[in-house]
């Protein structure tokens, strides 16, 4: 081996690394490299020896004042009216307003399901998720959300680990693209090769991780007794909001076969803006479902509130979902048989099944 | 490694004694390596404070599972330092200031020398010569791979080595 070779190995012999046989042998017959190995000993010993004289031995002394309370908690300090009052108001209201009823899950330190709330920077969007802690099958949470600036893309995997206590330990793991890659994939996809990283979420107070390219996401958490039936938020109602198109754990049925099951996940639309939710099934292809009329849909009908018919190649189909979709009473239907996403988005897998929300460009206008 | 995890699991629970316990500890310790990447004493005593103060306020950054506590630490540390240098990068004046405490010449010369080094290669160097960080910490701090830790410390080596010759010989020239 020659000087330049062995170079590298004298540092990392120096640092106490064993070395190959080749740069041994090389290092034992060679004054520069002996004079560099040396060199580096003398150069660290005077490091150390200045440091010696420099380096300060006591610091200034300090408190640690109480850790601040989470914003979402805050939230609910800041009510002003007393606690008798308000239920009693909250009763009246309930009373007067006869048929509404309000779906919302109450927090309980004895619940066994963990409401997480997540802000995201820079413009403090929250997201929810629901994760039982009691060891119930299908909990983790995963999703893409498209985030500030548009043509970025967040995706986030929450999974239970343990529980002790009021402290609850999840595996979090984050990706953060600007721009979007023209590969999205589902969100496991996306974070397929990314690190977990444990989080430890206690009620009361706020957790923060740091997302390259983000800046840092807080977390709070509150324990509820169930899983809240709708995904989107815990003020959620059953009565879906004005211009709101929202499709939750939908079940597609052909005449009595179930075409499709995608119990927990989730997607909504919106009826001002015309943008609807496409749903992929492997060896079914996309089916797309919109608020507004667009290019060869089929007319569908709410009916229930939380089932649509349609018709469509001369099959009756019924999706079933988990809450109202709608207040309107039609909905638009296309169906694409032959539709793969391999053949639309380079790397996207056609085996793995999907909700989302469709682009404006995949529902346009008659 | 099991002390250290029952450690954070105090500071993590808010238990504000055994963090304070930990301030004191490695205080000093982070303080001198500031001194190194920061303009001047106060900044490196700034950015030193503002490092605990994010840890004790998120303690949840830090997984054992990926490293230990005093690497966790001085990453926080650098990634506060960078901040100052965005903040004050241009209002600051001489950045050797700092070793006006190395009375001695030889430490004199080795502190002048490191500090002509960019600040990648200086915190390298002190974090493994002063503070005997192993390489696996040392890529948890610059969040770079072990194997590229190796081959930038014999980078920053020569650096160092070559500035602290040339300063000698000025030196002995000036004599």
């Amino acid at each position: 081996m020659k000087c330049n070779e062995v170079a590298e190995f004298i540092s990392a012999l120096y640092d106490g690394e064993k070395i190959p046989r080749e740069a041994a042998e090389h290092l034992g017959a060679c004054d520069d490299c002996s004079g560099r190995l040396a060199a580096y000993a003398a150069i660290g010993a005077e490091l150390r020896r200045a440091a010696s004289l420099g380096v300060p031995t006591d610091v200034k002394d300090r408190t640690w004042e109480n850790r601040k309370t989470s914003w979402w908690q805050k939230s609910r300090e800041s009510m002003r009216i007393p606690r008798l009052a308000f239920a009693s108001m909250l009763v009246a209201i309930f009373l007067l307003s006869g048929g509404l009823v309000l779906v919302r899950a109450r927090p309980n330190s004895a619940g066994s399901v963990l409401w997480l709330a997540v802000k995201l920077p820079p413009d403090g969007k929250v997201l929810h998720m629901a994760l039982a802690t009691d060891g119930e099958p299908d909990s983790d949470g995963f999703a893409n959300f498209n985030t500030v600036p548009t043509g970025s893309i967040f995706s986030m995997s929450v999974r239970f680990l343990r529980r002790e206590g009021d402290l609850v330990e999840l595996g979090v793991k984050t990706r953060y693209e600007n721009p979007k890659p023209d590969f999205t994939g589902s969100a496991g996809q996306r974070l397929e090769d990314i690190v977990q990283q444990s989080l430890w979420i206690e009620p009361g107070r706020n957790a923060e991780i740091s997302v390259p390219g983000l800046g840092s996401i807080e977390f709070a958490g509150d324990f509820i007794d169930h899983k809240p039936p709708s995904f989107f938020s815990l003020e959620d109602t059953v009565d879906p909001k004005a211009n709101e198109f929202r499709i939750v754990s939908p079940v597609l049925i052909r005449g009595k076969e179930v075409v499709f099951n995608l119990v927990g996940a989730s997607s909504t639309g919106d009826t001002i803006r015309g943008t609807g939710v496409s749903i992929y099934w492997p060896g079914e292809g996309r089916f797309l479902i919109s608020p507004a009329p667009f290019k060869d849909a089929v007319e569908g009908l709410v009916v229930g509130e939380s089932q649509i018919k349609f018709s469509v190649e001369g099959q009756e189909y019924l999706l079933l979902t988990a809450v109202p979709v709608t207040r309107a009473r039609h909905v638009w239907i296309k169906h694409e048989p032959e539709y793969k996403p391999s053949e639309h988005n380079a790397g996207e897998r056609d085996d793995a099944s999907s909700l989302g929300g469709g682009g404006r460009s995949d529902f346009p206008k008659e | 490694m099991a002390e250290e995890r029952e450690l954070w699991e105090r500071i993590r629970r808010g238990e504000a004694q055994a963090f304070d316990a930990f301030y004191r500890g490695m205080g000093p310790h982070l303080l001198g390596f500031l001194r190194q990447i920061v303009s001047n004493r106060q900044a490196a005593e700034d950015v030193m404070q503002e490092t605990f103060t994010r840890m004790w306020r998120s303690p949840n950054g830090f997984t054992p599972e990926r490293g230990t506590l005093r690497a966790y630490l001085f990453g926080v540390a650098r990634k506060c330092a960078a901040e100052w240098w965005r903040k004050h990068g241009s209002a600051v004046g001489n950045p050797v200031e700092g070793r006006a405490e190395c009375k001695t010449e030889i430490a004199s010369l080795v502190g002048d020398a490191l500090q002509r080094l960019p600040e990648e290669q200086r915190s390298l160097l002190w974090l493994r010569e002063v503070e005997g960080q192993s390489y696996a910490e040392l890529a948890q701090i610059l969040e770079i791979p072990v194997g590229t830790v190796r081959s930038r410390l014999f980078t920053a080596r020569e650096e160092l080595r070559m500035v602290w010759h040339a300063t000698r010989s000025v030196k002995k020239e000036g004599e």
